[in-house]
Order: C-alpha cells, then sequence, then structure tokens
C-alpha cells in the first residue's frame, strides 16, 4: 500500500482540500495559503492551524486557461507540507509532464504519486494513463502522464481527453530548513501535447512556502 | 546520507545502463504486406507489371555493336525504316495472325537478317512475293527470326520483306499477373506480346509504323497510336489504324465495347481515355488527371514527346499497368474513382506511375537489364512527386521507403543497379521502392528545382535514345556542378541502407543552448544529409539540414536559439534509413529520460511495420507511413506496451557526456 493511505488523518485532510478546489474554479481556492482566505471549507485547514505553528504554501494562481497550478497545506499531524499540482482547462490532452523543482536543502521529498489525470476521455476504458515519478535527483522530481491506447493499431490515431480540472500530482515534503522556499517548475521541461502532436500553450504557476523555525523537524538532516 | 547514497547510486546506474540499450535494430525477416492494404495492392501491381518478359539480350555480336555505336546510326548495317503490322485475334483459340510488312535500308552489305518478336508458332517470309527460308529459334519467350536473303542487300536501297506469323498467345489463368493478354467477357487484350520486329540493330532505327487492328463487329479498337481512322472489310468487321511516328518495339491493342472521352493534352496533341460504359462517370476524371500529371511532368522534365496519347482500360486479372509509347493500359479497377474518393491516391500513384514511363522507359530507354532503374526507379520517382505536391502527401514515397527497408532481407538485397537485378525475389521492393525513395533522396539532397533541372538536361541528352545509369549521374552532375559519384556509387552500386545510431544533447556553452549531435554508423559508413527538426515553443520549428560525412563516427554541434521543446530526425522520411537512438527513450533529446519523452512515445504508440493477424494468420508487413523506428525500444517492429515499459525503466537516465 501507497505509505499515503498507511494515515487515515493524512488521507481524509486532502480530500477536503481537493473538494474546495473543484466547488469553484474561477478562483483558484486551494491555490491559496490557508491562512490568507477564509471560506466554509477551509474550516478544517483552521482547525490543525490552530492546533500548532504551520508552514503557509502560496500558489500562484492561474488567470487563463490552460493551466497547471499548485496548491498546498500544512499537515499538522504529520508536520509535513502536502502539495497538489492542478491541471484545467485542456481540451485534447494526450500527455503532460514536467520537472518540478524545489530546495532540497530546506525540503525533504517524501511522497509523490502521479495521479491518472489523461485517462478519462470520450471513450472510457479504451485507454490507460501511464505516468512518470522520478525523485532520485535532489531538488528535482521528473514528472509525466500519457495516454495509451489498451488496444494499439498501427492505422488508429490516438485521442486526448478533456480536462476540466483535476489533480494531477500529490507531493509531500518534511520542512528540514526554516524560511521562505519555491516550487517551481522548470520552464525548459514543462510539456502539454494534443493528440494530434500539437503542443498546448499553458499556464504553469510554482508556489511558495514559508517554513517557520518552530516546524522545521529537528530528526532529518540535511543533506 | 544513507538516503543521498541511494540517490547518487540510481543516477549513476541510469547513466550507465543506457548507452549498453543503444542501437538495436529491427532484422528484416522479408514479411509480406498485410493483405488488402494500399501497400499490397501497390505491391501487385509493381509485380505485375514486373512478371513481364525481359527482353532477351541480344547476340553477341549485336550488343558488341550496340557498345561500339552507340548514338551512332550511321554505322549501323542496316535499319528498319517504316514496319506495318496487322493484327487479327481470334479470342477462342488466343490465336493472334500477325502480317508485318517492313521496309529495310541497307547501309552495308547484308545477307542476312536476325529479328527478334514475340514467341510465335510459324513463319513466313517473302521478298518481292517470293517465298525465302526463315528459321525461327525460340529464345525464352520470344522468336529469334534467321532469315537467308538470296542476295546480298544493297546499299542505300530500299528493301520491303512481307513476314506471316501466327502464335498461340499464353494468356494466363484470370488472376493475378500482367498477362501478355487477357480473352474475356468484355476485353480481349494483347498487352506486351512483341509483335513488333525488334534486334540491337533496330533498336536505333528510327523507323515509323501503323498497327492495323483487325476489330469484331460492336467493338472498339484500342492501341498505342494516333488514331489514324477504320476502314470496312468484307466480312463485316473492321480495321483499325494507329499510327506512330516513332521508333518502338513494343505496343498492345485491346478489343471491347469502349465508350471513349476525349481530351486534349497540353501539347495540343489528342488524348482519348478508352473505358467501357460501365465507368462511364470516371472517365472525366481519368482524363483530367491524365492531362494534369501529363503536364506536370512535361513542366519539370521536357515536353511530352508523341503525338497523342491513349489511355485504355483492361481487365483486372491485368493487375498492374503497361505503358507502351503513347499509350498506357491499366485494369479496370483503375478507372473507378474521382478525386476525393477512398482509393484516389491508388488510382493517382498508379496512373502517375505509368504516365512517368512516356519519358523514362520510352522517350529514354535503358540500355541494358542493369538500367532499369531508369525505367521504374525514376517512373516511381516521378509518380511520388506528383502525389506529394498534387496531393499533398508523402505517404507513396514513405511507403515505398519502408517497403523495401523491412521487407528485404539483408542476404536477399541487391544493387540497384546491379546486372542481376531483375532476376531478384525482390525486384519490386528494389527497383520500384528503393529505386524511387533513392531519387527522392537525392531530390532532398540537390533540392527541386535542381533535380528537376537534372531530369530535364537527362531527357533532352538522351531523348529518343538508351542511357545508363552513370548518364543519369552525368545529367544531374550538369544541374547542379557538383561531383555526385558518391552518391550513384553509394545507392547504385551497393546494396545497404543507413544504419545509424543517433545521439543528441542538449549542453549550454557561453550560456547558450547547443545540440551536440553524433552518428555513429554501424554497418557501412555512408554519406548521407538527416535534416534534423528543432521543435521550439509556441510552435516554431526549425529543419537544418546536417551533412553527416561517410565515416563511422561523426559529431557536430548547430547553434540554437533557444531551449527546443523536443529535436527530432527525418520527420519526412527523406533517407532510407533505419536510425536507432545512441541514447535510448531520451526521444526529445533533452539529455534525460523523463516524462515528456513518455509524452512522444504516446504520439507513437501503436504505430507498426509488422503485425499479427488473428487466427493463426501470420506475421506481416505493414506499411505504417507515421513508423518511426527511434521509439521501437525494443526492435520488434512495433512501438507497443514493450516499449512503453523499456521507457519507464529507463527514467531518470542521463546522457552520458560525448
Amino acid at each position: 500500500m501507497h505509505p499515503r493511505f498507511l494515515s487515515p488523518l493524512v488521507w481524509v485532510t486532502p480530500v477536503l482540500l481537493y473538494c474546495s478546489a473543484c466547488s469553484d474554479d474561477s478562483v483558484a481556492v486551494g491555490a491559496v495559503a490557508p491562512d490568507t482566505v477564509a471560506s466554509k471549507s477551509d474550516t478544517a485547514i483552521a482547525a490543525d492551524v490552530a492546533a500548532g505553528p504551520s508552514a503557509t504554501i502560496a500558489g500562484e494562481p492561474h488567470k487563463a486557461d490552460p493551466y497547471v497550478e499548485i496548491s498546498g497545506k500544512w499537515d499538522g499531524a504529520s508536520k509535513h507540507v502536502l502539495l497538489t499540482v492542478w491541471i484545467g482547462g485542456v481540451k485534447d490532452l494526450l500527455g503532460i509532464a514536467a520537472h518540478l523543482q524545489y530546495d532540497p536543502t530546506a525540503l525533504q521529498l517524501v511522497n509523490g504519486e502521479v495521479l491518472a489525470v489523461a485517462q478519462g476521455s470520450s471513450t472510457p476504458g479504451s485507454y490507460k494513463t501511464r505516468s512518470v515519478y522520478n525523485a532520485a535527483m535532489p531538488g528535482r522530481v521528473l514528472l509525466g502522464s500519457a495516454r495509451f491506447s489498451a488496444n494499439p493499431l498501427p492505422f488508429a490515431l490516438p485521442t486526448g481527453a478533456a480536462i476540466t480540472r483535476e489533480a494531477w500530482v500529490t507531493l509531500e515534503f518534511i520542512p528540514i530548513a526554516a524560511g521562505k522556499t519555491a516550487i517551481s517548475f522548470d520552464p525548459h521541461s514543462t510539456l502539454l501535447r494534443a493528440a494530434d502532436g500539437t503542443e498546448v500553450t499553458a499556464e504553469w504557476h510554482g508556489a511558495s512556502i514559508d517554513v517557520p523555525a518552530a516546524v522545521v523537524s529537528a530528526s532529518v538532516g540535511v543533506p | 546520507m544513507r538516503t543521498l547514497q541511494l540517490l547518487m547510486m540510481s543516477v549513476l546506474i541510469s547513466v550507465w545502463a543506457m548507452p549498453a540499450q543503444a542501437g538495436r535494430f529491427y532484422e528484416t525477416p522479408g514479411l509480406q504486406p498485410l493483405p488488402g492494404t494500399e501497400a499490397a495492392v501497390a505491391q501487385a501491381h509493381h509485380q505485375a507489371e514486373a512478371s513481364r518478359p525481359q527482353r532477351p539480350t541480344p547476340p553477341a555480336q549485336a550488343s558488341a555493336w550496340l557498345a561500339a555505336n552507340f548514338q551512332n546510326l550511321a554505322d549501323a548495317p542496316w535499319e528498319i525504316t517504316h514496319q506495318d503490322i496487322t493484327v487479327d485475334l481470334q479470342p477462342a483459340s488466343s490465336k493472334l495472325k500477325i502480317t508485318i510488312v517492313v521496309d529495310i535500308l541497307a547501309h552495308q552489305n547484308t545477307t542476312t537478317l536476325s529479328l527478334l518478336m514475340g514467341g510465335v508458332d510459324s513463319a513466313a517470309v517473302k521478298l518481292a512475293g517470293v517465298a525465302i527460308p526463315v528459321q525461327n529459334q525460340a529464345v525464352s519467350t520470344y522468336s529469334m527470326l534467321q532469315i537467308a536473303l538470296p542476295e546480298a542487300l544493297t546499299p542505300e536501297t530500299a528493301t520491303q520483306l512481307q513476314l506471316d506469323a501466327e502464335a498461340t498467345l499464353d494468356c494466363g489463368a484470370v488472376g493475378i499477373g500482367l498477362h501478355p493478354c487477357g480473352m474475356g467477357a468484355v476485353f480481349n487484350y494483347v498487352a506486351f506480346f512483341n509483335y513488333y520486329l525488334s534486334n540491337g540493330e533496330v533498336m536505333h532505327s528510327p523507323f515509323t509504323s501503323d498497327l492495323h487492328v483487325v476489330t469484331p463487329a460492336g467493338l472498339i479498337a484500342a492501341a498505342p497510336g494516333a488514331l489514324m481512322g477504320t476502314e470496312k472489310l468484307a466480312d463485316g468487321r473492321v480495321v483499325t489504324t494507329f499510327h506512330q511516328i516513332e521508333r518502338t518495339d513494343n505496343a498492345g491493342f485491346s478489343l471491347a465495347p469502349y465508350k471513349p472521352v476525349d481530351g486534349k493534352l497540353d501539347t495540343g496533341a489528342p488524348l482519348r481515355v478508352y473505358g467501357t460504359a460501365g465507368y462511364a462517370k470516371y472517365l472525366p476524371a481519368m482524363r483530367d488527371l491524365a492531362i494534369d500529371v501529363i503536364a506536370t511532368y512535361g513542366k519539370l522534365f521536357v515536353p511530352f514527346a508523341w503525338s497523342s496519347l491513349n489511355v485504355i482500360q483492361v481487365e483486372n486479372d491485368f493487375s498492374g499497368g503497361y505503358s507502351p509509347l503513347s499509350g498506357v493500359f491499366m485494369l479496370r479497377d483503375e478507372f473507378v474513382g474521382s478525386p476525393g474518393d477512398n482509393g484516389w491516391q491508388g488510382v493517382v500513384e498508379l496512373a502517375a506511375h505509368e504516365y512517368a514511363h512516356q519519358w523514362w522507359g520510352n522517350l529514354v530507354a535503358p540500355q541494358t537489364n542493369a538500367d532499369v532503374a531508369l525505367s521504374e526507379s525514376l517512373a516511381e520517382y516521378s509518380s511520388c512527386f506528383y502525389t506529394e505536391q498534387k496531393l499533398g502527401n508523402r505517404s507513396q514515397v514513405i511507403r515505398d521507403n519502408i517497403s523495401y527497408m523491412y521487407q528485404v532481407p539483408a542476404k536477399s538485397d541487391v544493387a540497384l543497379g546491379a546486372q542481376g537485378v531483375t532476376q531478384s525475389e525482390y525486384y519490386v521492393q528494389i527497383v520500384y521502392y528503393k529505386g524511387g525513395a533513392v531519387l527522392d533522396m537525392l531530390r532532398h539532397f540537390l533540392g527541386d528545382d535542381v533535380m528537376a533541372k537534372g531530369l530535364s538536361i537527362y531527357a533532352t541528352d538522351f531523348g529518343r535514345d538508351f542511357a545508363k545509369i552513370d548518364d543519369l549521374r552525368v545529367s544531374m552532375e550538369k544541374a547542379s556542378g557538383q561531383d555526385l559519384a558518391w552518391f550513384f556509387s553509394q545507392w547504385f552500386t551497393k546494396k545497404l541502407f543507413i544504419h545509424a545510431e543517433l545521439s543528441g544533447q542538449i549542453v549550454e556553452v557561453n550560456g547558450k543552448p547547443v545540440l551536440r549531435l553524433k552518428v555513429h554508423q554501424t554497418e557501412k559508413a555512408l554519406r548521407f544529409v538527416v535534416p534534423v527538426s528543432i521543435d521550439y515553443r509556441a510552435g516554431k520549428t526549425v529543419v537544418v539540414p546536417v551533412d553527416v560525412n561517410a565515416k563511422v563516427d561523426f559529431v557536430t554541434e548547430l547553434p540554437l536559439t533557444d531551449w527546443p521543446v523536443r529535436v527530432r530526425f527525418d520527420v519526412q522520411r527523406t533517407q532510407i534509413r533505419q536510425f536507432a537512438t545512441g541514447t535510448p527513450a531520451d526521444f526529445n533529446l533533452s539529455g534525460l529520460v523523463d516524462g515528456a519523452d513518455l509524452v512522444e512515445l504516446a504520439l507513437r504508440h501503436g504505430r507498426a511495420v509488422v503485425v499479427t493477424m488473428k487466427q493463426g494468420g501470420g506475421e506481416h508487413f505493414f506499411a505504417d507511413t507515421s513508423w518511426n523506428e527511434l521509439y521501437d525500444l525494443t526492435a520488434d517492429g512495433r512501438v507497443d506496451n514493450d516499449d512503453v515499459e523499456a521507457l519507464l525503466g529507463a527514467v531518470g537516465g542521463e546522457v552520458a557526456p560525448f
């Protein structure tokens, strides 16, 4: 079982956050730090915040479709930063890829997963998402998802998926140094490609994380 | 610390592992095309066309004469100035009665005549109404007629002989094949039965000819040449006469209830399309296609040389096309279709190939069987160029390219210009497909204008004559001002194609991105030009031709204006090549196997040149024109889930610097 599913608290909280984001796709609620927006769905987050000091995560909200952006929250129980990478406003998605960059002296990546974002389409079941998740390089996570036909035929061309707004990647970090640190996409690595092979131009937004000294884990050494 | 060590090991293992996977090439087992596909249909057409009997090599003496006196007719001992041929076909018995009145002009004292024609059962010769001895010797499917003259021909004095012969035609069973004849319910045709008299000497005789076709009542006769009119016989049949203003030794005719459609070529020459009533609605499209193809070739090469063109529909058992001088025979179903219809591409491909033979094979004839590329490869090249220009796609030439490469096992390959190429079991794949693709490659090397200029020079210099492959080289060199010996040596005298591992990585030099490219040739080191497509952001693509020298290893650097999204090689498949990646799975050449490579693979997933038919149907070649072997990491002829797994196993691997 994926470690993320071992703790019920860690599992439930991101679900609440995802739903708050899904309820209003005109504003990237999930992309904004919980302490700067007062909304009903932030209640649970506020409860976590009230439990003690927390890191704050501020995502850059998108301005137009299509986009890729990051939202996040502090998980008081595990003292981990939980991030979600969202993709939205894409009409004919065949695949998406990027390198996510972070400062390995400020954050330690402990978990991550690429979700089956490109799977859904007008032909459900006929495509399967295959994904790349590789965190072997310090400070750089290689991410990718693409649709592959379950029954490929040499005379059939691929079709794409319509994505309104879906979570693409989840990541879990331990803060290991106090201060502000950035999470971003390497601009040379970002790629959204439609099923006809054309590159889809999109907004790619990162996030910043402010880590107070009080939440820095004492048990983790700086690599 | 332990974590860091593991991370570093992982990266190191990836870097180390990648070169070990490099350079995997698919080994061609010689598969047949998947039935029902365009490749299968095209191959059947071409195999049918290629199956007609090759002209026997003239006797040694005549060959020696040809070699010594090429382009020098004055030295010929004698020549034919006119052939007047009457053919009377008996479909029920497949018998063909032939009467030829031949005008001979001797230049030297001549006591015997050796004349070649299609195989006949009997032959009788008269000189001034008096029978003279003739020996009928079978040579392959031909008859060699040795005529002993009662006295030597007087130099520069015309002599007239009459030859009466009868042949039992071997029309073959109905089915696939370019039969020399067909006796059916609708069409009775004789295609390439060589009723013209021929020989080494005759090949250079600039004679005229008249063909008189005895035509049963209710039928229409169609044949190459200008229609001169009809004459009624006492038995109710008519004689239809066609006139040729040029030397030819090959023709044909057909009898059917045709409803011809007329047109005019750009030269003003009359065009007639002979189709039956059932195909009437398609005939205008066939006529317009002929007009456009002939005009296009006329502008590219030299104007259409003949005084007329007749396009003749024959039965489907004919299977392909046949293009003697000023006439084109094509199977019935090639007359079904109009622009925009399914199958129109196939109609255009075959028709454009056959019309090209009016230049390549008729205007300029190959001197020997080893020069057959000057007929078939040039015709196929011309057709590919036409379909690319007019239908807007390169599917024909790409299909040709990969059909050669993935169908001809290395052990069975033969050089395009080899003496034995016409006898190869892969003659079609080598001469039509590879030959067409080789000339397409030459066009990409020289450019469209220079290529057309070269072919124009070739057609002008060798028009109404015979040529060798080397003559084409000379013409191309005249047009380009370049030494092309390397190209012709490489592609016409050697049996090979490009096998190369390509490695690339984008590095930063003085703050600017540079593409470092390495080409490692794994078999013969060849010279070729690989178009490198560099895709930048916002859909901007720059194509840089990289001239790879004939060395095993070649390294170059290309300056880039920005960090590219991806770099690709030979997107339009202009080279006859099997590439393998020296940086496996790093499809976009970022230097790292990552998610972008997975997306690139998704675009090609499912492409295949090998498909397996269900229910024990075995493996077949599939001419997938989107095929790109660089994505076939497991080298099995398919970009499938094995390749996805191979890529996922390589993720994180970095290209070792070079």
